[in-house]
């Protein structure tokens, strides 16, 4: 990463706060220079000592504390300023990095490696640091420049000095100064030779972290998920995992050795470090000694020379984590500039009163990327307008690959789904869902408010809201909580009610209801309930969606009898179609499963 | 909850480290004393400079004395480098080997009725939390009593010199680090203030995050069009703490502020000190090392405080890691087993009532009834009417809030419970199953038969697909831990799970609603291979559908609670009660449809 680079970091990420950028060299340069001042100073006072001058002196270190001073208060001004502006960025990457998540293709983000990125991510983001320390860094990194800048200035100050003093001894001073840059080349050699031995074994040593890492924060959810604790007890089985997290602890090692390998460098670095210290004011000693420069000057120089050191070495240090961030921070950015849904048309929905919106699939296959397994084959589908459908299968026969293309959550792999007579795409994405009320068996509701929660949104219609929970028969659940209609849901955003699973998905569908969209899609609606809970939605399901079109999926037989035809999908494509009553006499496959599902039932029906 | 003195705490915390990493202590103490040390051989050596300068010796002594002198002090700061390098990760070893394991023990160790009370669940989490991180809790008492332990030292032999110049300066000294510690707390003192809105901030944030994770949540996200809703929350939330840190902000400065301005008067008097002492004699060098001293003096003052309020948060942490330790303790000696053993095993229950801590009703009054040996028995009955508890309380899980229940005539009270847990298996609906590979997951165990596995997978319907796996047996489950797991699907897990309850060779088999989430066919093929390998198996099937019960002999209809019928189903159809109204409903859909259909 080029100093220009972070330079166009740090204003991006601020997002082109000009002030950031004053604040970001004014700081930067105060920071550098406080030493520098402190030290010019401090040799003037010693020398006015040396020479007895003590009015000279109480004036120079007035002079002095109060310079200092004021770098220092504006300095830290500047830094406030800085994180003031600085924090945010954090959550606004990771605000962008949510939205993401929502906007792009859903088959991309549903693929494992797109979680494991994001995983990643945050993973990384514990060990590596987010945008705040990076853009901490980087302004820290401008400093130690600036700093070694000056300490380059006060060096070349000091060879002039020495060389074109009135006491000269051009011999000594060139010896000395050789020396002093061959001791300086090697020292720096040696440095760089560290770091990056260092850097490999920081690699080595992150990637084994890394392993043990995921391992253990697997085994801790493993052992602290509540429902498992009964297994675990009756299974006996705590020495078993006590022992593999046992294993796992011993990651500490890793580290304990990681830090050996890195003390035994640095020390060897800071004992160079030292010696050339030690050099540099037995240089300058002998400078003074033969009068080039003052005794003052020797804790100055010397003092210059020693911060330019430490500069470079966290300099070095900071651009090597520099480098190291911006690895995961690229990732992040990359991650938040992946492509949205590029399945996205343009056109706008027509807004009928008739609600006839007519959706067809023709030869619509669909199988997934670099698979050559056809999830559908070849669906023929036409939905009337009006209709209630069942839609019937096994697991995995297809079903619900079937409601998420035409939901556009899924790309058809081959052939063409049409709204009034045309192809779904070519529609604007936000208003062609603007259609469909959904309630998917594995649907979620979100730790905000109850009323949002039906409305997804701020901009809640109470009076709608209440008349979807008078629909769903919630009314009196709602009416006995604290903030009725207005009480937060769950407990990971605050103190909220929890729901049992029947309740939730009654707010499910209320959802949907509030939506009043004219195309009704009900995944297996009632898998979570009890027969009774069963029994009652199945008896207000005609009351519910009204003269809607439905599509309605389930495995249980005996829930698709009301519906107007039943299409049963199995392997893909779709094998039989038909009334309850026709599709019985067909003995078919639908025949077999709802003969077996009401065989258990069968004993007692005579 | 109990008190822990602080010096229990010091005792606690060091006390391990003494038995099993003593070198620990003595890096720590090396560290106390480099850390001091060479600050102060730093200063000494510009003081020795300006002294050698003074004084008129030959260049050969001057460059001999000051090379000799880096020679130590560069020996000094590569040691204190490489102690504290080292020193700094190693507090992770200790912590993870010495504390976090304790406390997943313990997490393992309580039994489950009382690992569920929310008592439990608070301490667990305020112990996991205070040895997982590094700056926290645990490991935060080891760097914290180190760098305490830093300041103080510091603080002595500073004050000690400082105070050979004029007691005076220390007092003045002392004061105007007080004052800037106090000033330097405004901040802090204005987040506490506000650290609970920008925790309800940052719940959001994560709650959201969390949210962005969840592939199912992202169908209704976009189907919904949810996306501007919850964006809009962050949004909110970033505004709010912004605001917040705003303000937060500014009171830093005006702290930094005051420590700055606070700095330049104690400078401007020590100087004027010094100035008007060299007048009276004072060397040049001495004025040089002394200045040193002040300088670094406020230096170790703040280490102090700050470390010590550090030190004292960290301290109320080990308060938590020990009241978690010490919470709910089992002992175990003196718990019987029955004389016939629990090759077969036969369960009484006498009046048994169960009542979940801080809930005001109990979920199970009043039961009795008997599981015979070898029998099957189905319980059956409404969502919440108390049948998942009843079954923990057959594996002794639980025990009985009144009454009693008796495993061989043993009452579970007095049961070895650890050696009938090893008799029986069970599954439930929420069933467990890790990551780890498909022999792991039958056996539980890092050794196990092989042979063995492969005879229960066998018998469990489950051998053609483990056959099949890329690895067989050593084939990962799930893609959590490698790359090449696999995932079964539903009856897979199934029969996975059966695979494993056989393994065990147990005499008492439950089974909690096992295929509520399976599909018709794969539902009816489990019930198939349960009704044959069960045979001779004490057996207790538990579901709220009705028909999935067809091969038990006998039913337990549980309702609010109580036992409302008993009896094979004919026996309940006949009575026409609640079973059959149950019944009913459920066979509705069926009724005027399939069978008559077809004939």
């Amino acid at each position: 990463m080029s100093i220009k680079e972070m330079w166009k970091y740090l204003i991006f990420q601020t997002k082109g706060y000009r002030a950031i950028e004053v604040v970001i060299v004014i700081g930067s340069l105060c920071g550098a220079s406080i030493a520098y001042v402190n030290s010019i100073i401090y040799a003037k006072i010693i020398d006015r000592l040396l020479l007895e001058n003590y009015d000279g002196a109480i004036k120079m270190t007035l002079i002095m504390v109060v310079s200092i001073w004021l770098i220092n208060m504006i300095y830290w001004a500047c830094r406030q300023v800085f994180n003031q502006y600085v924090e945010p960025s954090r959550d606004e990457t990771k605000k962008r990095t949510a939205r993401k998540t929502f906007k792009m293709e859903y088959e991309e983000f549903e693929k494992e490696d797109t979680l494991l990125s994001f995983r990643k991510l945050r993973n990384g983001e514990i060990s590596s640091g987010d945008a705040v320390t990076q853009m901490t860094s980087i302004y820290e990194f401008f400093e130690q420049i600036i700093k070694i800048v000056f300490a380059l200035a006060f060096l070349t100050m000091l060879v002039a000095q020495a060389s074109l003093g009135k006491n000269r001894n051009i011999i000594q001073t060139v010896i000395m100064t050789v020396i002093l840059v061959v001791l300086f080349v090697v020292s720096f050699w040696i440095n760089f030779r560290i770091s990056k031995k260092i850097g490999q074994r920081k690699v080595l040593m992150s990637k084994q972290n890394e392993k043990g890492n995921a391992e253990g924060m697997y085994l801790d959810s493993v052992i602290c998920k509540e429902s498992f604790a009964k297994d675990i007890r009756l299974f006996g089985i705590q020495e078993y995992l006590a022992e593999k997290s046992k294993r796992g602890g011993m990651i500490g090692r890793v580290f304990t050795e990681y830090g050996i390998f890195i003390g035994k460098n640095n020390a060897k670095f800071s004992f160079m470090v030292q010696l050339l210290a030690g050099y540099i004011y037995i240089y300058v000693s002998v400078m003074a000694m033969s009068g080039s420069v003052s005794t003052g000057e020797v804790l100055m120089y010397a003092g210059a020379i020693i911060t330019m050191m430490t500069g470079v070495q966290t300099a070095i240090s900071k651009y090597n984590y520099i480098v190291y961030c911006n690895e995961y921070i690229s990732t992040y950015e990359e991650f938040i500039n992946r492509p949205n849904m590029h399945y996205d048309g343009t056109l706008p929905i027509e807004k009928r009163d008739d609600n006839r919106y007519e959706l067809s699939f023709h030869k619509v296959s669909f199988k997934y990327p670099g698979s050559d397994n056809y999830i559908l084959k070849d669906i023929n589908l036409k939905f009337e307008i009006g209709e209630k459908l069942a839609l019937v299968g096994l697991n995995g026969a297809g079903k619900t690959t079937l409601v998420k293309l035409l939901l556009r959550l899924y790309e058809p792999t081959e052939g063409e789904i049409k709204l009034n007579g045309i192809n779904i795409e070519k529609y604007d994405y936000d208003e062609y869902v603007q259609i469909f009320s959904v309630v998917f068996q594995d649907f979620r509701l979100f730790d905000f408010p109850l009323d949002e929660n039906i409305a997804v949104s701020e901009n809640v219609d109470t009076d709608k809201v209440k008349k979807v929970i008078e629909l769903v028969g919630l009314t009196e659940l709602v009416n006995n909580m604290t903030d009725k209609e207005g009480t937060l849901l769950y407990h990971e955003n605050g103190d909220g009610v929890s729901l049992s699973g029947g309740e939730a998905q009654k707010v499910a569908i209320a959802r949907a209801l509030y939506k009043d969209a004219p195309f009704v899609i009900l995944d297996e609606p009632t898998a979570a309930l009890d027969p009774v809970a069963e029994a009652e939605i199945y008896e207000r399901f005609d009351t519910l969606v009204g003269g809607k079109t439905t599509i309605y999926i389930s495995h249980r037989m005996s829930s698709c009898k009301f519906c107007d035809r039943i299409i049963v999908i199995s392997d893909g494509t779709i094998k039989e179609e038909g009334t309850h009553s026709s599709l019985i006499q067909k003995a078919g496959l639908y025949a077999e499963m709802y003969n077996t599902q009401a065989e258990y039932y069968a004993r007692d029906n005579h | 909850m109990k008190k822990y003195s602080v010096l229990s705490n010091f005792r606690f915390a060091y006390g391990p480290v003494w038995r099993e990493k003593r070198i620990f202590i003595w890096d720590t103490l090396l560290e106390i004393f480099f850390s001091v040390a060479v600050p102060l051989f730093g200063t000494g050596l510009s003081a020795l400079v300006v002294w050698l300068l003074g004084n008129e010796i030959s260049v050969l002594s001057l460059i001999v004395t000051i090379l000799l002198a880096f020679v130590c002090y560069a020996a000094a700061n590569a040691l204190q480098t490489y102690i504290v390098e080292k020193h700094r990760v190693h507090n992770i070893e200790i912590r993870l080997e010495l504390f976090s394991h304790e406390i997943i023990k313990k997490e393992l160790a309580i039994p489950l009725e009382a690992s569920e009370s929310s008592q439990a669940r608070l301490l667990n989490e305020k112990a996991s939390m205070a040895v997982s991180s590094n700056w926290e809790g645990i490991e935060g008492y080891f760097r914290y009593s180190k760098a305490l332990g830093v300041g103080i030292f510091g603080l002595v032999v500073y004050a000690a010199l400082a105070g050979t110049i004029h007691p005076l300066i220390v007092v003045i000294l002392v004061m105007l680090s007080v004052i800037s510690v106090m000033v330097d707390n405004i901040p802090q003192w204005y987040y506490n203030r506000i650290k609970d809105k920008i925790a309800k901030d940052n719940m959001t944030k994560e709650y959201i995050e969390s949210v962005a994770q969840d592939v199912p949540a992202g169908k209704d996200i976009r189907v919904f069009g949810m996306s501007d809703w919850i964006i809009g929350k962050y949004d909110r939330a970033i505004m709010s703490t912004r605001r917040l840190t705003a303000r937060q902000n500014v009171l830093a400065y005006v702290g930094v502020a005051t420590t700055v301005t606070l700095n330049a008067i104690r400078d401007v008097c020590c100087y004027l000190y010094l100035i008007y002492l060299l007048q009276k004699g004072l060397s040049v060098s001495e004025f040089v090392f002394y200045l040193g001293v002040i300088a670094g003096f406020s230096n170790w003052f703040n280490e102090v405080s700050r470390n010590g309020v550090m030190m004292k948060k960290c301290d109320s942490q080990i308060c938590d890691i020990r009241s978690y330790l010490d919470y709910c303790v089992q002992d175990n000696s003196g718990k019987l087993v029955p004389k016939i053993g629990f090759n077969s095993i036969e369960v009484v229950f006498d009046h048994v009532t169960f009542q979940y801590q801080g809930t005001d009703e109990p979920v199970l009054k009043d039961v009795s009834f008997k599981l015979k040996a070898g029998e099957h028995k189905a319980l059956v009955g409404l969502n919440g009417a108390g049948k998942s508890t009843l079954v923990k309380l057959i594996s002794g899980l639980y025990l009985p809030t009144s009454g009693d229940i008796y495993v061989n005539g043993i009452n579970t009270r007095e049961l070895n419970l650890n050696e009938y847990y090893s008799h029986q298996s069970a599954v439930f609906q929420d069933y467990f199953i890790t990551s780890y590979t498909v022999g792991e997951n039958i056996a539980l165990s890092e050794l196990w038969d092989e042979d063995r596995v492969w005879n229960s997978v066998k018998q469990a319907g489950l051998y053609e697909v483990i056959k099949d796996l890329p690895k067989g047996l050593m084939t990962h489950l799930g893609k959590d831990l490698v790359p090449d797991g696999v995932s079964l699907s539903g009856g897979q897990i199934q029969k996975l799970l059966l695979a494993r309850a056989l393994y065990r060779n147990p005499s008492l088999i439950l089974l909690d609603e096992p295929t509520a989430a399976l599909d018709v066919l794969a539902e009816s093929e489990i019930y198939e291979i349960y009704s044959k390998v069960l045979r001779e198996k004490t057996s207790l099937f538990i579901s709220h559908r009705l028909a999935s019960t067809r091969f038990c002999d006998e039913i337990i209809l549980l309702d609010e609670g109580k036992i409302v019928e008993q009896g094979t189903h004919e026996e309940l159809m006949s009575i026409q009660g609640k079973y059959s109204e149950l019944f009913k409903v459920q066979s509705r859909y069926y009724e005027n449809g399939g069978e008559s259909d077809v004939n």
